[in-house]
C-alpha cells in the first residue's frame, strides 16, 4: 500500500470522531505520543484514560503468569508490602509517573473516564490518592476501577497460607484504599472489580456499595467474604442502581439478592464456602447451590422482577431442567435465557474444598414448588442450551424441558441448543454415538418432540460444535 | 418446517433498500444488510427510503465495498449471536469457531486495499454510522502507527507538523513517560 501514498496526509482528512476511534485502539502510551504529531493531533482529547497495569510491564512479562512471593511471605509481609524490586514494581511506578502526568495536566472540562487497573503493591495508596484527587476536582467524570492481588490460589502450593494472605489483601483494600479515597470511591464509580482478596464480613461490602451510589457494574473474582466459620453471615445485596454483577470463584456464607431494582444481568460461576475448611457442609447457598431458596418465591420475585437476561451455568444432569420453570415464573420480564450444562467432571475447580462442597450441592435434591398446570410467560423469546447429556434419560430430559418451555412461553421465537466443543482439558467429550442430533432426521425428530409437529413460527437451531448453522425457518 | 443452510433464504424474503451512490450509481440490498448502517436504520425507521437513499459522500467503488462488508456481517448477525442475544460472551456460548474464524479471514482479506481506499472506508463507516466497519479499519490504522515515534508516523502519513518548537518542548515534558 505504500506506492498509493501520493503525499496525501489522509489522516487529516478524517473527521476528529474517527481519529478518536483510532486513538481508542491504541495503548496509552501510543495514543498520548500520537498528541505530538501536530496542532490537529494535540487537541484531540481522549475521552477515556486507561491505566493499567499490565500495560506498564516489560514485553515478556505476563502478570497473570506472576506469582507474587510478597503474598506468600510470612505475616509481617503480608500486612506491610515490602518494597522489593521486581518487574511489577517497576511497572507500578512506571503507572503512577504516567498517572501523575495525565491526571494532572489535564484541564478541568467535560472531564473524562479513567478506567485503572492496578494491583495492591507498595504504591497503592499513591496511585489511589492521585484517582480521589482528581475526582475531586471535577477532571474526571466516570471512574472504572480494577483492583487486583497476585495471591492467586490457582498458582500457588500452599493454599491456607494464600488465603491468608488474601484476607490481609481485603483488609488493606477496606481499611486504607476504600477508607482513604472517598471521592474515588463515590458517585464517580461506575465499574468496581475486585479479585484476589477476602474481605472480613459482609458489612464490607455493603459499605463500599453504599459509598458508590452509581455504580453499575460489579465484579468479584475470587473474592468474596471470609467469614467467620461460627457464625457465617450472608452477604445481603442492595444498591439502587447495580445492572451487572458477576461472581466468579468467590467464597460467601451466602448470597442474598435484597434489593437491586435495576439488575439486568447476573453472571455466577463456581462459587463456594467460604465458611469452611469443613467439607462435609454445602454452602447455605440454593439455585443450584446459589441465591434462591426454593421456598421464598415470593420474596424474590421481587429481585427478579427486572432480570431480562439470565444465564445459569453448569446445570447437573441429576438437577434435571424443569426447577428453571420456577425461575420463569420469578421474572416474568425474561427476555433471554441461555443454560450451560454439566456435563463432564473437568471443568476446573477452585481447589478440594470447594469441589466437594460444590459437587454436594449440585447434586443435591432440591424440592422446589409446583409451577402451576397452565403458567405462561410473555417476555421469553430466546433460549440457548449449551451442551448437552450424554446419556438417553438426559437428552429426553432436555426435550421434555424445552417442549414444557415452548408451551408456557407464548412469544418465544428462537431456541439454540448447541453442542459444546471438544474440552480442551481431557477428550470426555468426544464420545461415540452420543444422543446429540446430528443428522436431519434426528434433528427433525428432536424439533418435533419440541413442537408437537405442526407447523411453528419457532426458530430452532442445532448446532453441531463442528458444523455451520442449521436454521429451521418458519414453514 | 422447512430447514435452511443459511440466512440467505429468510433474508430473500424480506424488503429491498435502493441505496445510490455519488456518482448515481445503484444499490439494491437487503433492509437486513442495510440496517447495519445506523444512519440507513434511521432512515427506514423515519420512513423516508421510497425512491432510494442517496448517499452523496460515497462514491459507487467505496459504496461496493461497504455493501460487500454488509452483506458478509448482516448473515453472521442473523445466523449466530444476532443482535437479539445480549451474550456476546463467546467462551461461554462456544460458538462455532470455525465460523467466527471465517468472519475473519473475510475481515483480513477485506482490509488488502491500498491506503486511499482504505481511509474512504473510514470515512464512509463514519458518515454511515457501521459501527463494525469503522472498528476494523481504524484498527488497521492503529495497527499501523503502533509503537512508532511522532517522527516516524509523521514521514508514513505525510503530516506536517505545525508545531512550534516551543510546544513541542511543552508536550514532550507533558508526556516524558510517554516516550520512555
Amino acid at each position: 500500500m505504500e506506492e498509493a501514498n501520493n503525499g496525501r496526509d489522509f489522516p487529516s482528512q478524517l473527521p476528529s470522531d474517527a481519529l478518536l476511534c483510532i486513538l481508542d485502539k491504541l495503548d496509552l502510551r501510543d495514543a498520548v505520543r500520537a498528541g505530538a504529531l501536530s496542532r490537529r493531533w494535540r487537541c484531540l482529547q481522549l475521552p477515556r484514560l486507561s491505566l493499567r497495569m499490565e500495560d506498564f510491564l516489560p514485553a515478556n512479562v505476563s502478570q497473570h503468569r506472576y506469582y507474587d512471593d510478597e503474598a506468600d511471605g510470612d505475616q509481617q509481609q503480608v500486612r506491610r508490602p515490602g518494597r522489593h524490586r521486581d518487574a511489577l514494581s517497576d511497572a507500578s511506578d512506571a503507572m503512577l509517573r504516567a498517572a501523575t502526568a495525565l491526571l494532572s495536566s489535564r484541564g478541568g472540562g467535560a472531564g473524562c473516564t479513567v478506567a485503572m487497573s492496578f494491583l495492591l503493591r507498595h504504591n497503592y495508596m499513591s496511585l489511589g490518592r492521585l484517582l480521589d484527587a482528581a475526582v475531586a476536582a471535577g477532571k474526571v467524570r466516570a471512574v472504572d476501577l480494577e483492583v487486583s492481588t497476585t495471591s492467586d490460589l490457582y498458582l500457588t502450593d500452599d493454599a491456607r497460607q494464600t488465603r491468608e494472605a488474601m484476607a490481609a489483601h481485603g483488609r488493606r483494600f477496606r481499611t486504607e484504599l476504600f477508607d482513604g479515597c472517598p471521592a474515588a470511591f463515590g458517585a464517580a464509580l461506575t465499574r468496581l472489580a475486585l479479585k484476589n482478596m477476602y474481605l472480613s464480613t459482609p458489612g464490607d461490602l455493603a459499605d463500599i456499595l453504599g459509598a458508590c451510589a452509581n455504580l453499575e457494574t460489579l465484579s468479584l473474582y475470587a473474592s468474596g467474604v471470609r467469614a467467620a466459620p461460627k457464625r457465617p453471615r450472608p452477604w445481603s445485596v442492595r444498591h439502587p442502581r447495580l445492572a451487572d454483577i458477576s461472581l466468579t470463584y468467590c467464597a460467601f456464607a451466602g448470597v442474598e439478592l435484597a434489593w437491586l431494582p435495576r439488575l439486568e444481568r447476573l453472571a455466577y460461576k463456581e462459587c463456594g464456602s467460604l465458611a469452611a475448611d469443613d467439607k462435609k457442609k454445602p454452602p447455605p447457598l440454593s439455585f443450584g447451590h446459589v441465591w434462591v431458596q426454593p421456598e421464598a418465591s415470593k420474596r424474590f420475585a421481587d429481585i427478579f422482577r427486572n432480570l431480562q437476561h439470565l444465564r445459569i451455568r453448569n446445570v447437573h444432569e441429576e438437577c434435571g431442567l424443569p426447577w428453571t420453570m420456577f425461575l420463569l415464573q420469578a421474572a416474568p420480564n425474561l427476555k433471554e435465557l441461555c443454560i450451560k450444562l454439566w456435563d463432564h467432571e473437568c471443568d476446573f475447580e477452585l481447589d478440594e474444598s470447594s469441589t466437594s462442597s460444590h459437587l454436594a450441592a449440585k447434586k443435591k435434591s432440591i424440592v422446589w414448588e409446583e409451577v402451576p398446570a397452565g403458567f405462561k410467560h410473555y417476555n421469553l423469546a430466546r433460549v440457548t442450551i449449551l451442551g448437552f447429556y450424554n446419556t438417553r434419560t438426559g437428552s429426553q430430559g432436555i426435550a421434555r424441558f424445552l417442549r414444557s418451555l415452548v408451551q408456557a412461553a407464548v412469544n418465544l421465537e428462537e431456541i439454540h441448543v448447541r453442542e459444546k466443543a471438544p474440552c480442551d482439558e481431557c477428550e470426555v467429550m468426544e464420545i461415540a454415538g452420543s444422543p446429540f442430533p446430528r443428522t436431519d432426521e434426528d434433528k427433525d425428530t428432536f424439533r418435533e418432540s419440541i413442537c408437537g409437529g405442526g407447523s411453528t413460527p419457532l426458530k430452532i437451531c442445532i448446532v453441531h460444535h463442528q458444523q455451520g448453522l442449521n436454521i429451521s425457518l418458519p414453514s | 418446517m422447512a430447514s435452511a443452510g443459511s440466512g440467505d433464504e429468510k433474508a430473500a424474503a424480506a424488503a429491498m433498500i435502493t441505496l445510490i451512490s455519488s456518482d448515481n450509481e445503484k444499490f439494491e440490498v437487503t433492509e437486513a444488510t442495510a440496517t447495519l448502517s445506523q444512519t440507513i436504520r434511521h432512515m427506514i425507521e423515519d420512513g423516508c427510503t421510497d425512491g432510494g437513499v442517496p448517499l452523496p459522500n460515497v462514491t459507487s467503488k467505496i459504496l461496493a465495498r461497504v455493501i460487500e462488508y454488509c452483506k458478509k456481517h448482516a448473515t453472521a448477525a442473523a445466523g449466530e449471536e444476532g443482535s437479539s442475544s445480549s451474550f456476546s460472551d463467546a467462551a461461554f456460548l462456544e460458538v462455532d469457531r470455525a465460523f467466527l474464524e471465517e468472519l475473519e479471514e473475510f475481515d483480513d482479506a477485506f482490509l488488502e486495499v491500498d491506503r486511499a481506499t482504505l481511509f474512504d472506508l473510514i470515512l464512509a463507516a463514519n458518515y454511515l454510522d457501521i459501527k463494525g466497519l469503522l472498528n476494523l479499519t481504524c484498527q488497521k490504522v492503529a495497527d499501523s502507527v503502533k509503537g512508532k515515534t511522532p517522527e516516524q508516523i509523521r514521514e508514513m502519513y505525510n503530516i506536517v507538523n505545525d508545531l512550534t518548537p516551543e510546544e513541542e518542548a511543552e508536550i514532550r515534558r507533558e508526556t516524558q513517560w510517554a516516550f520512555e
